[in-house]
């Protein structure tokens, strides 16, 4: 069960669309960021230093960013992620942190910040069921709650193209209603979670998530009774596929197939 | 012998042995893979890996760290066949024999690595110290609670610190982590180390994944670090 984290100091979360990381190749061919940070709005001291940090599984590198004032590399120092072949799978984190007397705090944090492409929009979204290969035996999907940043969906990496049937109509129409019944049964039988509170934490993003469904109403926090949370959940799978017209996505991949079947 | 990859056959063929192996724990060693022609490729630019012992994690890790370098135009950590290859080579060291020739093999992701699942890359019993060794190569002795260990028995430790991201990539932490729970003498793990109560591994990574919320962890020294640990850590402290 993962451990839920107390922001006691009230760190602050930077929003997606105030920090942007372009990555290219730079003259020599090597991966160099361009981190494009706005922190103007987080109430933060100017003199507080900014720090990004790119990173892919055990490989990571940390490049001091200047200053919530003047948030951009200075003098000598280089963006050039010279640890990473590709740029597959990278992700950054940019900290502030506070250097007055209580200098090591951390005062505000964005994390899992993916590459941007210099045409998108940025995507403030974060995705609460992100797809993920894994190696299933004959198990087509499951959903792992094994990490600190929420559940994944694991999709049998021995298909092929996991990431083309995770995005298909017929897998959506057919498994993502009934992983979200799964995962707010567990948020509320094995996490035992019975606030809001906490944006960062993916247990509460995910109640609020159901809970601003339309139709779907709060859950019922303050009950332990399993009838109760059973209702709400299934009112909320029921709106989610009702938004998203699951079973009319369904059917006309069924009428492919048999088509295709002869 | 020169150092190969395997491609998709190599992969399925080196899997269909373990999956044999399973089934029948003395099921000879299929070493005719590693120069099969449908199954492997040479890696450039000709590198030579040589059939030794590690006695531990650290010694294969250095060994082919060392080895490693020289290959040039892939993504080594993400080169799932590469690491397969180098696993069926040294397959004795991975899964040794008991003393009735019976091999007990653990999970695939120990032999055939998951390079894009977050929760096993890790677990890899070559390519997870190699990982670790590189990630701190300025100073591979800090590491040295994470690969202190046989290389066919990583430990719980390694299981709690890899695990986190957040924890193995920070030079500092990694530091700590040796510091309070590596025996200089023994050469291994404190009692304890390892177990599930106060001041174990598993607790460290959860007292830092709260600490991570509220502190830049990079930012602190170890000792700054290890101040801020609760008593349940008086144990480990150094003397």
């Amino acid at each position: 069960m993962s451990i839920r984290r107390i922001n006691s100091t009230g760190r602050k979360r930077i929003a997606r669309e105030d920090a942007r990381i372009l990555v290219h190749p730079d003259p020599d061919g090597v991966l160099a960021f361009d981190a494009r940070l706005d922190l103007s709005d987080y109430a933060l001291p100017g003199d507080a230093d900014v720090f990004v940090e790119a990173y892919r599984q055990t490989t990571f590198m940390r490049f001091p960013h200047g200053t919530v004032a003047a948030p951009h590399p200075t003098g000598e120092t280089s963006c050039r992620l010279t640890d990473f072949t590709s740029g597959d799978g990278l992700l950054f984190r940019v900290k502030v942190t506070s250097t007055d007397e209580r200098s090591g705090i951390l005062l505000a944090e964005g994390d899992r910040i993916p590459v941007s492409d210099d045409e998108e929009q940025p995507d403030n979204r974060i995705a609460l069921l992100p797809p993920a290969p894994g190696e299933l035996g004959q198990e087509t999907w499951r959903v792992d709650f094994a990490g600190a940043n929420g559940p994944l969906l694991l999709v049998n990496s021995r298909v092929g193209d996991w990431k083309a049937l995770a995005a298909s109509p017929l897998f959506r129409s057919l498994v993502y209603a009934a992983a979200m019944r799964q995962i707010l049964w567990h948020i509320y039988k094995v996490e035992q979670i019975r606030d809001l509170d906490d944006a960062q934490d993916w247990r509460c993003r995910w109640l609020s998530f159901a809970a601003a469904l339309p139709g779907g109403g709060d859950p019922p926090l303050a009950s332990g009774d399993d009838d109760e949370w059973d209702e709400w959940i299934t009112s909320a799978v029921e709106s989610f596929t009702r938004q998203h017209q699951m079973l009319d996505h369904l059917k006309p991949e069924l009428e492919r197939i048999r088509g295709e079947s002869g | 012998m020169n150092l190969h990859r395997f491609n998709d056959e190599g992969v399925n063929r080196f899997g269909r042995f373990l999956d044999a192996l399973a089934a029948d724990p003395a099921q000879a060693i299929p070493t005719g893979l590693l120069t099969d022609a449908t199954c492997v490729v040479p890696v450039p630019p000709g590198v030579e890996v040589e059939a030794r012992q590690f006695a531990n994690r650290m010694e294969a890790a250095r060994y082919l760290h060392g080895v490693l370098s020289e290959v040039t135009g892939c993504d080594i950590e993400r080169d799932a066949g590469l690491w397969a290859w180098l696993t069926l080579f040294y397959f004795d060291q991975v899964c040794p024999p008991d003393g009735h020739r019976r091999r007990k093999a653990g999970e695939r992701a120990r032999y055939v690595p998951s390079v894009a699942n977050y929760q096993k890359y890790y677990r890899h019993l070559l390519a997870g110290p190699y990982r670790v060794y590189r990630a701190h190569r300025s100073d591979p002795d800090r590491a040295l609670v994470l690969l202190c260990g046989a290389l066919h028995k990583p430990g719980e430790i390694v299981e709690q610190i890899v695990a986190r991201q957040e924890i193995i990539t920070n030079p500092h932490a990694v530091e700590l982590a040796t510091t309070i729970y590596f025996d200089p003498e023994s050469g291994s793990f404190k009692r304890g180390a390892a177990g599930k109560g106060g001041g174990s591994a598993r607790r460290l990574a959860d007292v830092l994944n709260q600490f991570d919320v509220t502190w830049d962890l990079y930012w602190m020294s170890p000792g700054g670090i290890l101040a801020k640990l609760p008593r349940e850590f008086d144990r480990f402290r150094p003397a």
